[in-house]
């Protein structure tokens, strides 16, 4: 992929376009789209990816998070020319062949109810556990910090966490084991 | 710009120079038709609520001297150079910033949240002057470099903040954090109070450094103050009536009353001067006084 | 059969919508797309108040890509819409009355576009003094935003004799609290697509609270008969009560119509935040009187609310408020009065505790001031004068007997000392710039509508031609869990498997009339009608048995996957399967049961709106109050709540500690600021609502199951006690920390900063 590749284009009446080439889930798309055209929006619109919600579209409450080059990012607040050349996971790529250990521990523990804040909450909690195994406390606010849930008051979703952690660590534990023999 | 979706008919176009002189000119080029971008968070929030978006924004992420984080002398003092593109969370996450500029670290881990820090610059916090990591650099008596077309100019960071807007042409390239004294009983505070615990607008941020000898006396002292709606400060004056002074429980009653007369800040929506004043007196003080006080 | 019942509880563990849920593969009604879908938006007042002079639409029409524009005069029906009295006009024709008030609307091949075409759009306006207080309103010669006055609703209740009371106490107390307008903050903003059918039909695909009550509100303003007219309306992403009057479904309706073509809208934030409801603010005077020993003798409110421009559910919500002045609590002497008024402060309307929160937090710090000064335990003082299971409710009707208040009190009484001795063992709590204290306050909490008011409820069971119990109701899945109680409920009944089941809701083509979701009574409301269909539908499903296998009724019973042989159930296999039991229903057979009835009402109430059935909730939290700068933080919250049997763990769980979060945020963040009839904030990032750092890490929530002896009433709701009572706990807590009294919401720290002196006895250094 040319990530070098200078996007210029002269003002002119005609709309600015830009051909866009990324990663989504594991997939090489190409698009043309407007250059500031909005992450959330080719994913919802031309890509049809409607897990990644939106609600403030100011950056301010996590319901378009996605993984950007393995970063948690607002995807109301990527525009395309910031894309381009990047790997974009998005929650409808966090399950292959079954669901992700963290998506099993919200189902388990409740981590949602309207479900709404529920793909970004899921991606954030991701990005945390890809830096921290097992975060603190701490930690674990802090990494869901940009995250607002109006419905569970975040009891459900801190349980989810933890026992999400747990699942996490117990297959680690199996594969080691696994490993030595 | 609400919603344009993909198509985009006013879409602005992307300039993505690859060095400061090319960005200069196309800066120069379309004047007011143009502006600056590195991670554009703030400024996406600011269309969203009907500023206009420029037809031209000139992206500034490729440009090599704007990136890293060394650390080189200057001018035989130590210091740590942070390229104006690091993200926050980089500004937050990094080892070396956490040794040799701790407040910083301490500041980009209270501005925003995860996700916004992954894209934020530390330029992008400064150069729209109510960022949460001003009163941190402040007290730490950091420079900028800035670039005006020619050559790259040092400027103190406590300078900056005094000059006006004719500046905001120049680019801000790299942040110059010196490197602190490491045998004395210097002591940092960075304190942020927001109307809700994490991940919101500044009331008013403080920060500050005081050195003191075995005595209590006060042989360096840098205050700062900031907030969402409050221009940043450095707290010029009682510095001065602080500096030379040995700490006791009258010299910061003094102090408490110094810092509100010196600070400026407005009344808005959420919050009185008043309470503004008080509580960054407060602060400030109990951060004089440390954990240990 | 041990299998049978973990598999329960793993079903239990998991709801119905999960796995869309945590897949991003559910589409909410905002999701959808269809052939040649536009895109709609509706142009709102930039005027709190004013005369329209001329609206213009002519350059907007002509925008390349605009498809519809429509106006006033394109309301074919009554240009009007409201749940109680259809007072707010769907586009405005001579007058707006507040900035959420719509003038037109555009559809559009894309967003974009109908945004621009919004822009050219002109409206000559002619300003009007704008009414932004209850106060101005209610001045003589105020100018009149309805016809009828700025009065929209008066509501009272009387008793006994309060100035006779008032003599006789020996402590008053007298105060006046002020709480703030909250906005419901769901994170789906109000939207959906209106889609044209053939013969004039239409389909709303959009969020609501009571779907058939949009039919009918849409069946008025478009002028179509409610049976051309399909409602579907799960999944929501939240509502809170926000989404149970219409929002944008008329607007989408009248483009989709004058442009035949399906139109999306969904509103941003920022529209939502303009047009959309909020909760009431209120003012509530109190002067409450007590006798030596600490039984309250007289008690006097007068609330003031302000419902904005237009009445919705503000009526409703102002007698639900009256009805709860005295809480739990015996007063032989009481005198209410309570004004609903109009103003051009947005629009107030339903909200999550329906006017309960705004009056326990008056009643609630009332109790409080009064045990402080008769030096009596506070919560010692509120058992002297709680309500006793069979007194009569709270105006003087009969209701249903229970000892939930004294449930609730006990449970937190000893969680109280329990708490107050982990203080003791930790030495290092008082941190030098933190004050810490604990605080308790009680509540009980009306379910349904009330006495008076159209309450129908109502269910089906049928079996279907593949083999499935199905169950079809008219509630929404706004994300309480329905879903889940529903299933968990006929897996409990017909000791079958889930997938032995298929349920529908939200959707009027396919449910019966159930009756709205909200009042905390729908899982109710689906207990009951199982409770009502179940024998029946059993019977006709073993009848049926009977007839395909010749085997006698009676040795046959329901169990998972099918019929079961009552005296082999150790064989693991059903006898006769479902789908087995489905192929005899040959010809004109079919089981289908249908039950439709009334929310219980007291048989004796005399009181429009007054309640039956009541939940109650006790709460008790931990604050750390910040002394250098007022701030204060929650740090622990337990909730006991006495709302008969559990039905989902998991949901009754979320539903309390998601309704304290969301009280938390309303005592100590949320504000909806309007400033001269206009939002001051109007998005999350000034609108704030608490972030994970904001509530205690750990929150318990204690389910009291018990039941007053011969109470057949079953499970009640518990979606809105969650959030009432947690405020004045937390005003209490702040009081035992720092001797500060909180009478208005949200807690200002520059309050508090004003009167904590910590230099009282302290030094810097």
């Amino acid at each position: 992929m040319d990530v070098k590749k200078v996007i210029m284009a002269t003002p002119s009446p005609q709309p600015v376009k830009i051909e866009l080439e990324l990663e989504v889930n594991g997939f090489h798309r190409q698009l043309t789209v407007a250059p500031a055209a909005r992450l959330v929006d080719l994913l919802r619109e031309d890509l049809e990816l409607t897990g990644t919600k939106f609600s403030c579209e100011v950056g301010r409450c996590g319901t378009c998070a996605v993984h950007m080059d393995n970063k948690l990012v607002n995807s109301c607040l990527v525009m395309a020319y910031q894309a381009n050349g990047t790997s974009i996971c998005t929650i409808e790529g966090l399950a292959e062949r079954s669901l992700d250990p963290i998506q099993s521990a919200f189902l388990e523990e409740g981590g949602f109810q309207c479900g709404y804040c529920t793909p970004g909450m899921i991606m954030a909690v991701k990005a945390l556990l890809n830096y921290h195994a097992n975060p603190t406390e701490e930690q674990i606010k802090e990494g869901l910090s940009g995250n607002l849930c109006r419905c569970t008051g975040y009891g459900g979703i801190i349980r989810a966490v933890q026992r999400a952690i747990k699942n996490l660590n117990e297959n680690e534990i199996e594969g080691a084991v696994g490993w030595k023999k | 710009m609400i919603r344009q979706g993909t198509v985009m008919i006013d879409s602005p176009a992307i300039w993505m120079p690859e060095n400061l002189a090319d960005a200069w000119q196309l800066k120069h080029r379309f004047g007011p038709d143009a502006q600056y971008i590195a991670g554009g968070t703030l400024m996406q929030t600011h269309w969203q609520k009907g500023i206009e978006c420029p037809a031209n924004l000139i992206s500034l992420e490729r440009i090599k001297e704007m990136q890293g984080i060394i650390k080189s002398p200057i001018h035989g003092q130590a210091v740590t150079r942070i390229g104006a593109l690091t993200s926050l969370d980089v500004c937050r996450q990094h080892s070396e910033i956490a040794v040799s500029a701790p407040l910083l670290t301490e500041a980009a881990g209270s501005i925003a949240a995860p996700a916004v820090r992954n894209k934020a610059t530390i330029g992008g916090n400064i150069a729209n002057r109510f960022g949460d990591s001003i009163p941190a650099l402040l007290a730490m008596d950091a420079s900028l470099a800035l670039f005006d077309g020619k050559e790259i100019l040092l400027t103190l960071l406590s300078d900056y903040i005094r000059m006006e807007s004719s500046i905001k042409n120049l680019i801000l390239v790299y942040v110059l954090v010196p490197e602190t004294d490491g045998v004395n009983n210097g002591q940092y505070f960075y304190k942020k109070l927001g109307h809700r615990e994490a991940f919101s607008p500044s009331i008013l941020t403080v920060a500050g450094y005081c050195r003191t000898s075995e005595q209590n006396e006060i042989l360096e002292i840098r205050l700062a103050a900031s907030g969402s709606t409050s221009p940043p400060q450095r707290f010029i004056h009682t510095e001065q009536v602080l500096n030379g002074c040995i700490l006791s429980h009258e010299l910061l009653t003094k102090a408490i009353q110094t810092i509100k007369d010196e600070m400026n800040v407005n009344t808005d929506p959420f919050s009185s001067a008043g309470y503004k004043k008080a509580a960054a007196a407060n602060l400030i003080v109990s951060g004089i006084v440390g954990k240990a006080g | 059969m041990l299998m049978n019942t973990s598999l329960k509880e793993w079903k239990g563990k998991i709801r119905p919508d999960g796995p869309g849920k945590v897949t991003g593969g559910i589409k909410y009604l905002t999701d959808l797309t269809f052939p040649n879908m536009l895109y709609g938006k509706i142009l709102r007042s930039s005027e709190p108040h004013a005369e329209i002079v001329s609206i213009s639409t002519d350059l907007a029409r002509k925008l390349p890509g605009v498809r519809a524009v429509v106006t006033y005069k394109d309301v074919p029906g009554l240009n009007g819409y409201g749940i109680i009295f259809p007072d707010q006009p769907v586009l405005c024709k001579d007058k707006v009355r507040y900035v959420g008030d719509a003038l037109a609307a555009v559809a559009a091949d894309t967003e974009e576009i109908a945004e621009k075409a919004l822009g050219l759009i002109e409206v000559n306006y002619r300003r009007l003094p704008v009414i932004d207080s209850t106060e101005k309103a209610l001045e003589p010669g105020a100018p009149l935003l309805h016809p009828d006055g700025n009065i929209l609703h008066r509501a009272g209740y009387s008793i006994g004799n309060v100035e006779d009371g008032f003599q006789k106490s020996f402590v008053i107390i007298e105060e006046t609290y002020d709480v703030p307008r909250q906005m419901h903050a769901y994170m789906e903003t109000e939207g959906g697509v209106i889609v044209p059918e053939p013969g004039g039909k239409i389909t709303v695909y959009a969020g609501t609270q009571h779907g058939f009550k949009d039919r009918f509100q849409l069946s008025r303003i478009l002028n179509i008969p409610e049976k051309d007219i399909r409602i579907v309306s799960s999944p929501m992403g939240g509502s809170f009560g926000g989404k149970d009057e219409l929002n944008i479904q008329p607007y989408g309706a009248l483009l989709a119509l004058a442009a035949n073509c399906p139109v999306k809208i969904h509103q941003s934030r920022q529209e939502s935040v303009k047009a959309g409801l909020k909760r009431h603010p209120m003012k509530i005077t109190v002067k409450t009187g007590a006798d030596k020993n600490g039984k309250i003798l007289a008690h006097k409110v007068k609330i003031i609310a302000d419902t904005g421009a237009y009445a919705t559910l503000g009526p409703a919500i102002l007698d639900f408020a009256v009805e709860h002045v005295s809480g739990p609590y015996k007063i032989p002497n009481m005198e209410t009065e309570g004004l609903s008024v109009f103003t051009n402060n947005g629009v107030a309307g339903e909200f999550r505790g329906f006017g309960g929160n705004q009056i326990t937090f008056a009643l609630e710090g009332q109790m409080d001031r009064l045990a402080e000064k008769l030096q009596i335990d506070y919560l010692e003082f509120r058992r002297l004068n709680l309500r006793e299971a069979e007194d009569p409710g709270p105006l003087g009707q009969r209701i249903a007997p229970t000892n939930g208040a004294t449930h609730v009190l006990e449970a937190i009484q000893k969680s109280f000392f329990k708490r107050a001795d982990l203080r003791n063992e930790k030495g290092d709590l008082n941190e030098r710039w933190k004050a810490r204290g604990t605080g308790a306050a009680i509540t009980m909490h009306g379910g349904g509508l009330g006495a008076g008011r159209m309450d129908p409820a109502g269910g089906r069971l049928s079996f279907t031609k593949d083999g499935k119990i199905a169950a079809a109701f008219g509630f929404e899945e706004c994300g309480q869990g329905l879903l889940s109680v529903i299933e968990t409920i006929l897996l409990e009944e017909f000791n079958c498997l889930d997938k032995d089941i298929s349920i529908v809701i939200g959707d009027t083509d396919l449910v019966p009339v159930s009756g709205s979701s909200t009042a905390s009574r729908a899982t109710s409301m689906v207990w009951h009608s199982l409770q009502k269909m179940k024998d029946s539908f059993r019977s006709q499903m073993i009848d049926l048995a009977e007839l395909a296998t010749g085997t006698p009724a009676n040795r046959m019973e329901m169990g998972p996957g099918g019929i079961w042989l009552k005296d082999a159930q150790q064989s693991g296999e059903a006898y006769l399967s479902f789908a087995d039991l489905a192929s005899a229903l040959v010809q004109d057979r079919s089981i289908s049961v249908q039950t439709s009835f009334d929310f219980p009402v007291s048989p004796d109430a005399t009181v429009a709106g007054s309640h039956f059935l009541y939940a109650f909730a006790a709460v008790i939290v931990e604050v750390e109050v910040d002394i250098l700068t007022g701030r204060v933080k929650v740090t622990g919250m337990e909730q006991a709540v006495s709302a008969g049997p559990v039905v989902s763990p998991m949901g009754y769980r979320g539903q309390i500690e998601g309704g304290g979060a969301m009280a938390l945020g309303y005592t100590l963040m949320e504000h909806s600021i309007i400033e001269k009839g206009i939002y001051l904030n109007d998005n999350f990032d000034t609108y704030l609502i608490p972030t994970i750092f904001d509530v205690p890490f750990e929150m318990i929530t204690e389910a009291v199951e018990e039941l007053y002896e011969g109470d057949e009433f079953g499970p009640r709701g518990v979606g809105e006690i969650g959030t009432v009572a947690v405020a004045p706990a937390i005003a209490q807590a702040i009081y035992n920390a720092t001797g500060c009294w909180i009478n208005k919401l949200p807690v200002s720290p520059e309050l508090i900063l004003e009167k904590v002196s910590f230099m009282e006895g302290d030094k810097w250094m």
